[in-house]
C-alpha cells in the first residue's frame, strides 16, 4: 500500500468507521443478539455480555474502535458455535454517555434485566468505578479494557474486575522512563503539565509528577493547567504554557480533547518552541489527524498495532478487521484492548470448560493468556494484565501506512513490572476491604 | 383579599387549580406503588425506585416552578448536594469497609436535608432579587458553581471520580426492601408537601406566582417567602438526593449538573406543573420510557426530546393537564356548559 494514497480513498476509509458503520454493526450484533434465541436445543444456553461505552460525550471517539472490536470478536467467536463451541454470545449494548451515574444505572440494566455474565467497559474510569460497585455486589465479571485508574484495581479492588489495559500510574511511568531519557540528552531544567481535570487526568499527571521527581530529582515543575472535560479553546491555556517558558511541557489529555489540544497548540506555534513529550498519541490521533500532527512529536500509545506485528493474535485481529473495514483500515489501541478482552474470556472459559461466572474467574486468576501484544499474565493480587505499560516514541510517516506510526527504530516499549506499584504488599495496603 | 379565588379565577389552563385530580391520581399511584414489587422482577422494582427518588426530586422543582412561578436550572445543585452529604457521612462511618450500621445509615440519610437546605439557602439569598429568566438563569450559574467546586475538589469530594462504596446495611441491599424504605419516605415527604402547598404559605406562593406586583402592594415581603419556599424545595431536593447515593451504590459530581436539573424540567413538563401530582406521573412517564427504550436502542435522547416536543406543542398542561381537560369537556357536555364555575369549586386547589 502506498502512503500518499489520495485523500478521497483514506476518506471513505474514514467514512467506513463513522457512526453508520457502528449503526450497521449494531443491528447486525441485534441480529445475533437474536440469533440464539431460534438456536437448535443442542446449543448450551446463550452467553450474555454487557457493553457499556460512550457513543456520545468525550469519550465517543475512543468508544466506536472498541464497540466494533467486541461485535467483530464475538461475531467470529459465534460463527464457531460460540464459546465452548456451544454458547453463542448475546451482545446488550448501552451508551454510559460518559457519566458515572448513568453507567451505574445502565450496569444494572443490563444485569438484572438481561442477565448479562459479563460487563465490558467503560470509557471513563469514574464510570468504571460506579460499574465496579455493581457488579461487586451482583457477582457479575467486569472486564475494563480502556479505564484505567489505577484505582480501579487499588483502592477499588474487585475480584470481579480484570483489567486488560495499563492503568494511569503504569502509562505516566513508562513516560517517566521516556523522558527522564530525554531530560539527560537534552539538559532540561524545568516543565509544565496541562491535564484533563477528572480522575484519569488527575491520576495520570500526579503519578506522571512523582515518578519523574525520583527519576530526575534537577527538573523543576513550574506550572500546573487543568481543563474541564470537553473543553473546546485551548488559546489561553497555550499561552500560559508559552508563558512560562519550560523546557518541556507534559499533557495528560485523552479523548477529543487531546486532538482539539493538539490541533491548537500548533496553530499557536507552541510545538516549535516547546517539547511536548508523553502525550496522548494513540492510532486514532495518528489516522484523525494524519496530516496535521507534527511529525517528530513525541507520543504515547496503549495498544498501537504496529508494535506487535510478530504476534499471530495481532495478525489475525487486522485481518479480520481490514477485511470487515476495508484495506487500509487498521485498529486503534481502544480496539485491541477491547479484542484482547473478549479472547481473553474465551481463553478463560476454555480453560474453565464452563460458563459459570465463579468458575471463569478462578481461571482468570493469576492466568496467563494470549494476546494481541503477546503472551501476559494477570497479576494475583489485583488482576491487572502485566502487558507493556506504555508505546513511546516520535511520530514518523511509514510507507506501508496511509497515516504515520511511531518510528520503530527508536520507540521505547516500557514492561509493566518495571512501573507498577512494585510489590503485592504494597498494592494490598492500597486495597480497601470490602463487604 | 381571597387569595384562593384569586387563585382559582386564572383562565390560564396550566395553571388551574385540580386539586381533586391529583388526589385521585395520587390515591392510584399509592395502591400501584404499595403492591408493585408483588408483581414485579427486580429490574422494575429498581425502575420504580428511581421513579419515587426522582418523583420527589421532580416535586421538590415543582414548589418553585409550578407554585411559585420561577424556573431553576440549577435546582440538581441541591439534589447533589443531599447525595453528598449522605456519601460523605457514609464514608466517615464506614472508613471504606462498606460496613455501616441501621442508625449510622438513618443518620447519614437525614444529614442530606441540612446541607441541601444551607445551600439553598445561600443560592436563594442572591436568586430571589430577582425573577424570570434572570432568576432562571442565575440559578444556573450556581448550580454549575456547586458542580466545579465538587467536581475539583478531589480531597474533600474525591472530584469527577465521586464516591463509591455506599452499600446500605444487610436489609436494605435487597431491592424490595429499599424500595419499600423509599416509598415510605417519599409519601411522607408529599405528605408533608401538600400540607405546605394547601397551607396559606401555599396559597401566598400561588399569588406570588400569578401577580407578584399585586401581592407586594398587599404588604407582602415577597422575597421573604420566596426564599423560604426555595429552602424547602431545596431541602426535599436534597432529600431525594440523600436517597440517590445509596441506591446506586455510588455519587458523582453529575448528579448536580444542568442536565440532571434538567430532567426535573422534563418530567413536571410531562406531568403537568399545574398539578400536584403531575411531576410524580411525569417521573412515571419518563423513567419508565427510558428503562423501556434504552432495551432496544442507544437514541434515548432524541426520544425523549420528540415527546417532549409533542407535550408542549399539544398538550402544555402535560399529561395530566390533557386528562383534566377531556374531563371538562365531558363535564361540560353533560350540564350544558354550565359546569365549569361548578367544577372548580368543588375542586380544592392543588
Amino acid at each position: 500500500m502506498s502512503s500518499n494514497m489520495s485523500d478521497k480513498k483514506w476518506d471513505s476509509v474514514l467514512r467506513s468507521m463513522d457512526r453508520r458503520e457502528f449503526i450497521r454493526t449494531s443491528v447486525g450484533a441485534g441480529l445475533a443478539m437474536f440469533a440464539p434465541r431460534f438456536a437448535s436445543a443442542q446449543s448450551g444456553k446463550p452467553y450474555k455480555l454487557g457493553l457499556l461505552l460512550p457513543v456520545t460525550g468525550t469519550g465517543a471517539n475512543y468508544a466506536d474502535g472498541a464497540i466494533k472490536a467486541v461485535m467483530n470478536a464475538t461475531a467470529e467467536i459465534n460463527s464457531r458455535g460460540g464459546f465452548l463451541g456451544k454458547h453463542l454470545i448475546e451482545v446488550n449494548y448501552r451508551d454510559t454517555h460518559t457519566k458515572p451515574d448513568v453507567a451505574a444505572r445502565e450496569a444494572r440494566d443490563v444485569i438484572n434485566r438481561e442477565n448479562v455474565q459479563t460487563v465490558v467497559g467503560t470509557y471513563s474510569s469514574a464510570c468504571a468505578m460506579a460499574i465496579q460497585e455493581i457488579i461487586h455486589e451482583q457477582k457479575i465479571l467486569h472486564l475494563a479494557a480502556t479505564s484505567n485508574s489505577s484505582k480501579i484495581v487499588n483502592e477499588n479492588y474487585t475480584p470481579y474486575t480484570y483489567q486488560f489495559c495499563p492503568n494511569s500510574r503504569m502509562q505516566s511511568g513508562s513516560v517517566v522512563v521516556a523522558v527522564a531519557e530525554m531530560i539527560k540528552k537534552n539538559g532540561w531544567k524545568s516543565y509544565a503539565t496541562i491535564g484533563q481535570d477528572y480522575e484519569w487526568g488527575r491520576q495520570t499527571q500526579s503519578g506522571f509528577v512523582e515518578a519523574l521527581g525520583k527519576a530526575s530529582s534537577s527538573v523543576e515543575l513550574k506550572k500546573e493547567l487543568w481543563f474541564k472535560l470537553g473543553e473546546t479553546q485551548f488559546a489561553s491555556y497555550i499561552s500560559a504554557l508559552m508563558a512560562a517558558k519550560p523546557d518541556f511541557v507534559y499533557g495528560a489529555i485523552a479523548g477529543k480533547d487531546n486532538r482539539t489540544f493538539i490541533q491548537q497548540a500548533k496553530a499557536q506555534g507552541m510545538f516549535k518552541r516547546i517539547s511536548y513529550p508523553g502525550g496522548l498519541i494513540s492510532v486514532t490521533e495518528l489516522q484523525q489527524q494524519r496530516k496535521s500532527i507534527p511529525r517528530g512529536m513525541i507520543g504515547l500509545a496503549r495498544a498501537p498495532f504496529f508494535a506487535h506485528l510478530d504476534q499471530p493474535l495481532m495478525q489475525k485481529y487486522i485481518k479480520m478487521h481490514r477485511a470487515k473495514h476495508g484495506e487500509d483500515a487498521y485498529p486503534t489501541d481502544w480496539a485491541v484492548m477491547h479484542y484482547d478482552a473478549i479472547y481473553g474470556l474465551e481463553q478463560a472459559i476454555n480453560k474453565a470448560g464452563s460458563i459459570a461466572t465463579e468458575a471463569i474467574k478462578t481461571a482468570l486468576k493469576g492466568a496467563t493468556i494470549d494476546t494481541c501484544r503477546g503472551r501476559a499474565t494477570f497479576r494475583d493480587c489485583n488482576n491487572q494484565l502485566n502487558i507493556p505499560a506504555g508505546y513511546v516514541g516520535a511520530v514518523k510517516d511509514h510507507p506501508d501506512y496511509p497515516f504515520p506510526i511511531y518510528d520503530l527504530d527508536t520507540m521505547i516499549i516500557v514492561k509493566a513490572e518495571d512501573v507498577w506499584v512494585p510489590t503485592c504488599g504494597d498494592v494490598q495496603k492500597l486495597q480497601k476491604k470490602r463487604a | 383579599m381571597n387569595l384562593e379565588n384569586s387563585a382559582t379565577q386564572t383562565t390560564d389552563t396550566r395553571r388551574k387549580p385540580m386539586g381533586m385530580l391529583s388526589v385521585r391520581v395520587l390515591a392510584l399511584l399509592f395502591v400501584v406503588f404499595l403492591a408493585a414489587p408483588a408483581v414485579l422482577g427486580e429490574f422494575w422494582v429498581e425502575v420504580a425506585t428511581e421513579i419515587l427518588i426522582l418523583g420527589l426530586f421532580a416535586m421538590s422543582f415543582n414548589l418553585i416552578y409550578g407554585y411559585m412561578g420561577q424556573i431553576s436550572f440549577g435546582h440538581a445543585a441541591f439534589f447533589g448536594l443531599g447525595a453528598y452529604a449522605t456519601a460523605m457521612l457514609f464514608r466517615e462511618f464506614t472508613g471504606g469497609t462498606e460496613e455501616i450500621s441501621y442508625l449510622q445509615f438513618f443518620v447519614s440519610l437525614a444529614a442530606g436535608i441540612p446541607l441541601a437546605a444551607f445551600g439553598a439557602l445561600l443560592v436563594g439569598y442572591f436568586c430571589i432579587r430577582l425573577t424570570g429568566i434572570y432568576f432562571a438563569i442565575l440559578t444556573l450559574a450556581f448550580g454549575e458553581l456547586l458542580f466545579f467546586v465538587v467536581f475539583s475538589w478531589y480531597s474533600f469530594t474525591g472530584g469527577d471520580d465521586g464516591i463509591q462504596r455506599l452499600l446500605p446495611p444487610p436489609l436494605f441491599r435487597d431491592p424490595v426492601m429499599y424500595y419499600y424504605l423509599c416509598f415510605v419516605i417519599v409519601i411522607a415527604a408529599m405528605a408533608v408537601m401538600w400540607r405546605i402547598v394547601h397551607s396559606p404559605f401555599g396559597y401566598l406562593l400561588r399569588a406570588m406566582r400569578d401577580n407578584q406586583e399585586r401581592t407586594r402592594f398587599l404588604g407582602i415581603n415577597t422575597r421573604i417567602y420566596m426564599l423560604i419556599n426555595f429552602v424547602i424545595a431545596g431541602s426535599f431536593a436534597g432529600l431525594a438526593g440523600a436517597l440517590w447515593g445509596p441506591f446506586t451504590r455510588s455519587v458523582a459530581p453529575t448528579l448536580l449538573g444542568w442536565q440532571e436539573s434538567g430532567i426535573a424540567v422534563f418530567m413536571t413538563l410531562l406531568g403537568g406543573s399545574a398539578f400536584f401530582a403531575g411531576p410524580m406521573v411525569g417521573s412515571i412517564i419518563y423513567t419508565f420510557l427510558h428503562a423501556w427504550v434504552t432495551g432496544f436502542t442507544q437514541y434515548w435522547p432524541l426520544t425523549i426530546g420528540a415527546i417532549i416536543l409533542i407535550i408542549v406543542l399539544f398538550s402544555p398542561g402535560g399529561l395530566l393537564g390533557a386528562i383534566d381537560a377531556w374531563r371538562r369537556i365531558r363535564t361540560r357536555q353533560g350540564s350544558s356548559g354550565v359546569a365549569d364555575n361548578t367544577l372548580v369549586k368543588e375542586e380544592p386547589d392543588s
